[in-house]
């Protein structure tokens, strides 16, 4: 965030006036870094269903959606919720996701130790997804619909499971938590969006 | 695998027995089990003085080669006309690289009714699947039987102790404590371990992500489960990285598992393993297994090591000659000193290429190293030659640094270099060779000057005028401390351009429109030197100046220059203090 903006919490400043260009540039900023994100997530997702081999790039492939211990994927009716409500369940997944992009990551460090680039993008996304689930909740703080009381520590993913059942179980929890980062991403962008001026909120 | 079948015909016995009565022909089937034994127990007719007629199993003629490696062990052969008889055979494999095939054969056309089947083992040690895959091996024979003959009753694995007598069983019941037994595992892998379900059906695929030579077959099973119960195995496809397995390759073991059987494998198409999956009837996936298919490693070839500055090694090999082992392959540089210490391992690697490590911290000097590679992947393991070094025998330096090009005065075919000895390693340097390659701006073609002896400073002749051309240096610090050894060149430093002065009739503008053949100073050069001669004649008093005259000077010159350029040219380059000065004949 830019020094810029000052501290939302300036007793000096008029606080109806000169908050709301900060919380505007704010959110604008926070929506354009979920924005990216998404992008480096598709990059992601497709950069690691090559490395799976078929069927896990095909179009027609079709994987159990199994369960992922810690984050479910967006509820159907999480668009009918007020927009509040949302960002707070989108700061809870990303939140979610480092620990998971981990296990994933490790995973494929003894499945595809000679893909680089592939663990570096895993290594990133745990990082963006932190950040960006930080500048959420900051945001969420300064509109004063933070979660009050002591925020819910996500599990801690276990790769052990994973990894007893064997590789292709792995490979498609690696997809599958992928896929939530980039759906999770990409609800967070929207949800940012209508927050912007001239969005619905 | 071979799996011919000869399911023959059934009939109902009393007490809800069944019987199977073999076509004639023959069964074959191949395995790497060591020890293996097939009791077929027959019923022949009763006919008073006739040979009777049994299943006969027999090994399947091997390489004439290898043949004396497998020898008989026991074998013994009761008959009872009218009665059931047995034919008990068992046969040492030989090693396991080689696959035996074994015939059971049924002669016709007398009926020969087969009552059961019975594999065992006779040695309980291949009980446990252990790491040969021998039980792997057991796994597949069963599943190859019971598919060729159906819904026979089939013993369980405890017969196998009753089939051996005391002494063996005594055995079996001392690996009760040994990691799982087979009876187990064959339940396992034929029923499948249960997993969490939601009433959706799930399934086991058996063996688990195997590792396999190329080449070498795989005998696969999936059997579904569910809840509510009643699973079934009616309509279960295959597919292999994304592929559909033709039907033929599946066969149904009984109600819930239908096994596969591949021939012939290929390499894994990618690292991390080809997708095995087992599909429902509507295509939705039950279960993967991920196969690794390729080959043990080579040993890896041609080490060779360099240090930098005398301070660190870096090293680089080539994997082995057949390369692509379809497996990730991990390769571990290993050193040690060669008289005393421990193993070391290098940790700093694909510095200078995938196949290469960097030692950073310092190494002792005047003592020998012993440096090698281990290539590991799944299959095996393999290890180099062992390099022998010493630091100062393999030592290189940076480039040269400070490297100048500059003009000699006016002279349209000379340049010269200097530059400076590699601050690293400057005052060891006594007896450094240095190189020089230079080329012209547009060309690829580099000229070298072998042999600049111990020296920073060379000029280079026999340019051609008004050419801009790039320069470069290198620097072999042989000799250092002493080492007998030739060096190793440094890299070639960052390319230093000049350009010669232009020939004085270049033309206007500096176009580049003259011949660039012949002699330098032919063609206008020499008409203009004609026209002031004579001017010089009309105006002067050099009654004396002719063209002989220059032609004269022309020939000393060349002579001096060539004097230097034959040293230059052929590895020696005089030190040049400054600008050389010329000194013209006397007469003029």
């Amino acid at each position: 965030m830019s020094r810029r903006e000052g501290s939302l919490e300036d007793p000096q400043a008029d606080s109806s006036v000169s908050l709301l260009p900060h919380l505007e540039a704010k959110i604008r900023q926070t929506h354009s870094l979920a924005h990216l994100l998404t992008k480096y997530a598709e990059q992601l997702l497709q950069e690691y269903v090559q490395l799976q081999g078929d069927p896990f790039g095909l179009p027609s492939f079709s994987p159990p959606r199994l369960p992922v211990a810690g984050l479910s994927a967006p509820a159907p009716s999480h668009a009918g919720l007020p927009v509040h409500e949302r960002l707070r369940l989108d700061a809870a997944a990303l939140a979610a996701l480092p620990p998971l992009l981990e296990v994933v990551r490790r995973h494929q460090a003894e499945l595809n130790p000679r893909a680089p680039r592939l663990l570096r993008r895993l290594e990133d996304a745990a990082r963006q997804a932190r950040a960006l689930g930080a500048a959420v909740e900051a945001l969420l703080a300064a509109l004063g619909a933070a979660n009050r009381g002591p925020r819910a520590e996500p599990p801690a993913a276990t790769a052990s499971a994973a990894s007893a059942a064997g590789v292709f179980p792995a490979k498609i929890l690696g997809l599958r938590v992928c896929g939530l980062y980039r759906e999770w991403l990409s609800r967070t962008e929207g949800d940012l969006g209508q927050l912007l001026p001239g969005g619905p909120a | 695998m071979g799996l011919e079948s000869n399911q023959g015909t059934e009939r109902e016995e009393g007490e809800g027995r069944r019987t199977r009565q073999l076509r004639p022909g023959i069964f074959s089937f191949d395995t790497q089990m060591p020890l293996l034994s097939l009791a077929c127990l027959a019923q022949v007719p009763a006919e008073p003085r006739s040979r009777p007629r049994v299943p006969h199993l027999r090994p399947a003629p091997v390489d004439p080669a290898t043949a004396s490696q497998g020898r008989r062990v026991r074998g013994r052969l009761r008959f009872r006309p009218g009665r059931r008889v047995s034919r008990v055979g068992a046969w040492r494999t030989p090693s396991p690289g080689l696959r035996p095939r074994f015939h059971l054969s049924c002669p016709g056309p007398a009926p020969t009714w087969l009552n059961q089947a019975r594999l065992c083992l006779a040695d309980p040690e291949h009980l446990d699947p252990g790491d040969d895959g021998t039980g792997e091996e057991w796994v597949k024979l069963l599943g190859a039987l019971r598919a060729l003959w159906g819904q026979l009753p089939f013993p369980e694995v405890k017969d196998v102790g009753k089939a051996w007598g005391r002494g063996n069983s005594r055995r079996i019941a001392k690996r009760k404590d040994e990691p799982p037994p087979l009876l187990p595992l064959l339940l396992l892998c034929v029923l499948g371990a249960p997993q969490a379900g939601s009433g959706a059906h799930t399934a086991v695929i058996s063996p688990q992500d195997p590792t396999l030579l190329i080449g070498s077959s795989l005998l696969a099973t999936c059997s579904v489960h569910g809840d509510p119960p009643g699973a079934t195995a009616e309509g279960l496809y295959w597919t292999l990285n994304g592929r559909r397995l033709p039907p033929e390759l599946s066969r149904v073991l009984n109600a819930s598992t239908l096994a596969l059987a591949l021939a012939n494998l290929n390499g894994s198409r990618q690292q991390s393993g080809d997708n095995l999956v087992c599909h429902a009837r509507d295509g939705s996936i039950l279960a993967g297994s991920c196969l690794y298919v390729g080959l043990p490693p080579e040993k890896p070839v041609n080490i060779s090591c360099w240090s930098k500055n005398m301070k660190d090694l870096t090293c680089r090999w080539t994997p082995g000659a057949h390369g692509e082992t379809f497996l990730h392959t991990n390769y571990s540089l290993k050193y040690k000193l060669r008289w005393y210490g421990q193993d070391n391992t290098c940790e700093e690697y694909h510095t200078v290429g995938p196949h290469s490590c960097h030692i950073p911290k310092d190494l002792a000097l005047f003592t020998p190293y012993e440096i090698w590679v281990e290539a590991t992947n799944r299959l095996g393991s393999a290890r180099s030659d062992v390099l022998t070094l010493d630091i100062l025998d393999v030592v290189t330096t940076d480039p040269p640094p400070d490297v100048h090009v500059s003009r000699v005065g006016g002279l349209e075919d000379q340049l010269s270099v200097r530059w400076v000895s590699p601050p690293a390693l400057k005052d060891f340097l006594f007896q450094a060779k240095y190189q020089i390659r230079y080329r012209v701006e547009d060309s690829v073609d580099w000229k070298v000057v072998d042999d600049v002896s111990n020296q920073t400073s060379c000029r280079l002749a026999g340019l051609k005028p008004g050419t801009v051309y790039f320069v470069q240096v290198r620097c072999n610090p042989f000799g250092i401390y002493g080492s007998k050894k030739a060096g190793i060149w440094s890299e070639w430093s960052h390319p230093t351009a000049a350009s010669t002065p232009r020939s004085e009739r270049s033309g206007p503008g500096g176009g580049a429109c003259e011949p660039r053949g012949g002699e330098p100073s032919s063609g206008p050069v020499r008409r203009e030197l004609k026209q002031f001669l004579g001017w010089l004649k009309k105006h002067a008093y050099c009654s004396n100046l002719s063209f002989r005259l220059y032609d004269q000077w022309r020939a000393w010159m060349q002579k001096s220059h060539k004097t230097r350029n034959q040293h230059r040219t052929r590895g020696s380059c005089p030190r040049a203090d400054g600008a050389r000065r010329e000194v013209l004949p006397d007469k003029l």
